[in-house]
């Protein structure tokens, strides 16, 4: 099978469309994305050839880390979600802490220690075991072990004599005071709140479990990966293919995947949407829904991207498929009210209301697919008139559309949005399924995929969610989601070898892309490290 | 095993909060005849309505509001109009090639005469090349009060949106964003910190965040020494945020009197946005009034802030409406109906600030009260003539006395020198971008 290289498909899709027609929307286009410096990218990609790749820039766990690991670290103890602010996205899609730190960071990172220190000494017992020994040596002990996994890394003497010293600070006053010391500042300290690798051509093991438990578990190691980093086995490939498929069994492994594909497809912003604060039972019954279906998809074995783009069912409730429509008759029970229903004519996500709701009109709808699973962008429309092309109050979606791309300033760029859009009309915007739109005019499916290694017209939203899944453009825009993923940053020119070998996993693992992540950790460039110099030896 | 503890989330967000402040002697400012000038600058997007902004006037002199400004005609006095400003800068000829959007490009300028960064993050997420005018002014005249400026946003922030630049209008410095804080209550306490406290508790409070510091410091130098120089400088903030705390930790307990607001319930819920609003102009003309601070902006929205006003009915996204094309009556009476609903709040806030007395005027003659935008037409997303309403004069620095000035096509960094000048830098020649630069608005003082 051919596969192409990664990056100069995605190169070539980033691309900014240009404002008037020519044969090749591209010819004259400026790249949207800076970090893509063509000079930068090796000219083949051999194993003997390929470069490491460039280490991981120090950076602030994101919110959905910091939940995750406080978890790992007080099993025994439901604290309150907490929500950071600044989260950011990689490649538009998924989600990571913006490359520098804010004071701000550094503000909400203090806030989110100081209320849930308190918390957790409320009640000691579901935190640390004291039995039979003194506070004090129970609160030594204890400090130890729960720096070390907070640090991802054995601590130091100088760490825990600095901990044990606050300890005493604090317990002046109380055994708990001592222990509300102790959390406030591990909870805010940098080896708590920063994912760092020490420059080097080999990662040290704890990296590699630190690695490997963001990629599998969005969170800090858990203890098999701390005690594998400490014997030196996860240097080996095979060790690192293990516990990548112990992880992604894992409750925590699935809800990893499942996160992945969440903020991929933006269902995570769905609460920020006008849909969410009109009727939130609709928006959690629409979230539910997509979790459901990308679960079961990841437990039953499989998790392509060609499912999530293609599948012909879903999974309702009563709600959601009043909402839809659709009829539950006949339809398979899955537990909890929930049911498999079978849709003719249904794209998987891309018909789900998750989807739908948060964009809407083919313009949007257009937008979406070329961003995220296209990785193309097309530049906002300004310092153009946008009122160019006269369109009525009660027009449909489609005459306008047809309006706009038939203008020489605007059809350049809609016509890498809009014809795609279209044929996803025959859904509201809640993601009903209609004949008409609200001001009573007829829809249509028919649409077209322009720009693109699947070009053509289509019908409906089955046969534009099995013609991007069948595409090479868009499993390469997977393969740079799954970098990203990976190695918590945008891709760069220079890692076009590595989103070349991610792009074949898929293309040999039947698009699944549990196995693409687990080729990332089989491969000995996972531990090799790019990285300048320790300060100012550069 | 251990059962599962479940903890509740404090009630600080849930519901009404009367934040109260015990009976403290408060500032008196009356033996100071100089009162201190003060600056607010208000800010809301997605551009306006022309037809329904401009108003009329004779001679310079404002004739008649129009429909968006007519909520401010009992300000009329202590009003200047001004059109023909341009956020020139945010025009794609003075911003790096990248895929920018107008919002965030109208945004990041608008204050900073800056372009914006390409950003590392995703196209278009750098923030502004220089530092805003009220971060500018509050380091000129740091130390005056205990607050050197206030950032307050009403919903300014919305979660996991990425595109951060379009998030916030006031910089620290070159790419250094400081970001409105929409959560009033924490606003409250930073600024009237302690006041809710007996001594005894805040001692308390101080002594673990000392000791907490020190430790985190170690830490931070320890690591830094462990990574690289460029990763170094990725976290010379973390060190900033230390200087601030303790700062903060030493800086004597401040009150201002008698002074409770109620909490509205969600500062993230369009529903409430008049309680919010109300609640962020109390608090900030109190913090002008008792002299905790000076310099104060107020984000309404963020850049394209795809508000939905529910609280006056409207459940079409603004920004969404702001993309209607002209032909689109329905759209542009909503627009000019959000736009007017801003426009009343603007009026609370000089309301709140006149309602101020200050020797033989009040707090706003003693102020200057701006109202910006960071775009012009809203459909046409241009940077031209921008609306702009300034009140106050400060201290008769500008033009009040309901003046109506056309600058034709001037730079708003031209703008923002005069408003350095109104503060006595009049070293200040240029603001933001150089090449924009020719120096202060006269036609704008009286």
């Amino acid at each position: 099978m051919r596969v192409q290289v990664g990056i100069s498909s995605a190169l070539a899709l980033l691309l900014a469309c240009q404002g008037t027609f020519s044969d090749d929307p591209y010819a004259a286009g400026e790249p949207l994305d800076p970090v893509q410096d063509p000079d930068l990218a090796p000219a083949s990609c051999s194993p003997e050839l390929e470069p490491a790749v460039r280490g991981v820039p120090t950076r602030i766990l994101t919110g959905r880390e910091l939940n995750n690991a406080l978890r790992e670290l007080f099993p025994n103890v439901e604290l309150p979600n907490q929500e950071i602010q600044f989260d950011g996205r990689v490649e538009s899609c998924v989600v990571y802490s913006r490359d520098d730190v804010l004071e701000a960071h550094i503000r909400e990172y203090r806030g989110i220690a100081e209320t849930l220190a308190p918390l957790l000494v409320e009640d000691l017992n579901a935190v640390m075991d004291c039995a039979g020994a003194s506070d004090a040596d129970c609160a030594t002990r204890y400090i130890e072990d729960f720096a070390s996994r907070a640090f991802r890394r054995p601590v130091s003497a100088d760490e825990q004599a600095g901990l044990v010293a606050l300890y005493r600070t604090g317990a002046e006053v109380s055994h708990a005071e001592g222990m509300r010391y102790v959390f406030e500042a591990v909870l805010q300290t940098p080896s708590f709140i920063y994912v760092h690798e020490t420059p080097a051509d080999t990662l040290a093991p704890h990296e590699v479990a630190q690695r490997m438990a963001a990629m599998f578990a969005r969170s800090v190691p858990d203890s098999e990966l701390l005690a594998a980093a400490e014997d030196g086995s996860l240097m080996n490939a095979n060790a690192r293919v293990e516990h990548a498929e112990r992880l992604l069994a894992t409750p925590a492994g699935q809800a990893a995947i499942g996160a992945f594909v969440g903020e991929w497809f933006g269902i995570d912003r769905l609460r920020d949407t006008p849909l969410a604060l009109e009727d939130q039972a609709l928006a959690a019954g629409m979230e539910e829904e997509t979790r459901r279906f990308v679960d079961r998809l990841v437990s039953q074995g499989s998790a392509r991207f060609t499912d999530l783009l293609a599948a012909n069912y879903t999974y309702l409730n009563e709600a959601m498929a009043a909402h839809y429509g659709y009829s539950l008759d006949g339809a398979e029970a899955i537990g909890d009210g929930w049911y498999r229903v079978e849709l003719e004519g249904s794209a998987g996500l891309l018909t789900h209301g998750s989807f739908l709701s948060q964009h809407h009109g083919p313009v949007h709808r257009g937008l979406a697919i070329r961003r995220g699973l296209l990785c193309g962008d097309v530049p906002g429309p300004d310092d153009i008139d946008i009122t160019a092309v006269p369109t009525g109050e009660t027009e449909a979606e489609r005459s306008k559309t047809e309006k706009r791309l038939d203008h020489p300033t605007c059809g350049g760029c809609h016509r890498m949005m809009d014809p795609m859009g279209l044929a996803l009309d025959t859904f509201d915007d809640h993601g009903v399924p209609r004949t008409e739109d609200q001001h009573g005019n007829p829809v249509r499916d028919d649409g077209e995929i322009l720009s693109s290694d699947v070009d053509g017209v289509i019908q409906g939203a089955a046969e534009l969610g099995n013609r991007l899944s069948q595409s090479e453009d868009v499993r390469a825009c997977v393969a740079r989601n799954l970098f990203a993923w990976s190695y918590a940053r945008a891709a760069t020119a220079a890692d076009s070898c590595v989103i070349e070998r991610i792009q074949n996993h898929l293309a040999t693992n039947d698009d699944d892309f549990r196995a693409a992540l687990v080729g990332i950790v089989a491969s000995d460039q996972f531990v090799r490290s790019l990285q300048p110099r320790v300060g100012g030896e550069q | 095993m251990s059962s599962r503890r479940r903890f509740l989330q404090g009630a600080t967000t849930a519901g009404a909060v009367s934040l109260a402040l015990p009976l403290l002697p408060s500032q008196s400012r009356s033996q100071d005849p100089a009162f201190p000038l003060r600056l607010v600058i208000f800010f809301s997007g997605n551009g306006t309505i022309v037809r329904d902004w401009v108003p009329e006037s004779n001679g310079g002199r404002l004739t008649r509001l129009s429909p968006i400004l007519s909520p401010l005609s009992r300000h009329l006095e202590k009003l200047m109009v001004v059109q023909g400003l341009d956020i020139k800068v945010a025009k794609r000829e003075y911003q790096p090639k990248g895929g920018f959007h107008a919002h965030e490009r109208g945004l990041g300028a608008i204050l900073t005469g800056q372009p914006l960064h390409l950003g590392p993050m995703e196209a278009g997420s750098g923030y502004a090349q220089g530092i805003s005018v009220d971060q500018f002014l509050a380091q000129r005249t740091a130390g005056a009060t205990g607050i050197p400026v206030l950032n307050l946003g009403l919903i300014s922030r919305r979660h996991g949106n990425g595109w951060y630049n379009r998030d916030t209008m006031t910089y620290a410095g070159d790419d250094l964003p400081v970001f409105a804080e929409s959560d009033g209550s924490k606003i409250f306490d930073e600024v009237f910190s302690g006041a809710t406290m007996d001594v005894a508790a805040l001692e308390r409070v101080r002594a673990r965040r000392q000791s907490v510091l020190d430790f985190v410091r170690a830490d931070l130098q320890r690591l830094e020494t462990r990574i690289s120089r460029e990763d170094q400088l990725r976290l010379a903030e973390h060190h900033t945020a230390f200087r601030t705390l303790e700062q903060q930790l030493s800086e004597p307990v401040a009150s201002c009197g008698d002074f409770s607001l109620a909490a509205p319930g969600g500062w993230n819920d369009e529903n409430n946005m008049t309680a919010i609003a109300d609640f962020q102009i109390q608090q900030t003309v109190q913090a002008l009034a008792c002299d905790r601070t000076r310099i104060a902006t107020m984000q309404f929205g963020k850049g394209l802030g795809g508000l939905s006003l529910r609280c006056i009915g409207m459940t079409d996204s603004w920004h969404g409406l702001s993309h209607e094309g002209n032909g689109n009556e329905s759209a542009q009476n909503k627009l000019t109906q959000l736009n007017t609903y801003i426009a009343e709040r603007f009026a609370s806030l000089l309301d709140a600030m006149d309602a101020v007395p200050e020797g033989s005027g009040t707090l706003l003659d003693h102020s200057i009260v701006c109202w910006v935008n960071e775009l012009g037409i809203g459909n046409v997303h241009d940077h031209d003539n921008v609306p702009v309403v300034m009140a106050g004069g400060g201290h008769g620095f500008f033009k009040t006395g309901g003046a109506h000035v056309e600058l034709g096509d001037r730079p708003n960094n031209d703008w923002l020198v005069s408003l350095c000048h109104a503060f006595g830098q009049t070293d200040v020649t240029e603001f933001g971008l150089s090449e924009l630069s020719n120096g202060p608005l006269t036609e704008l003082h009286a």
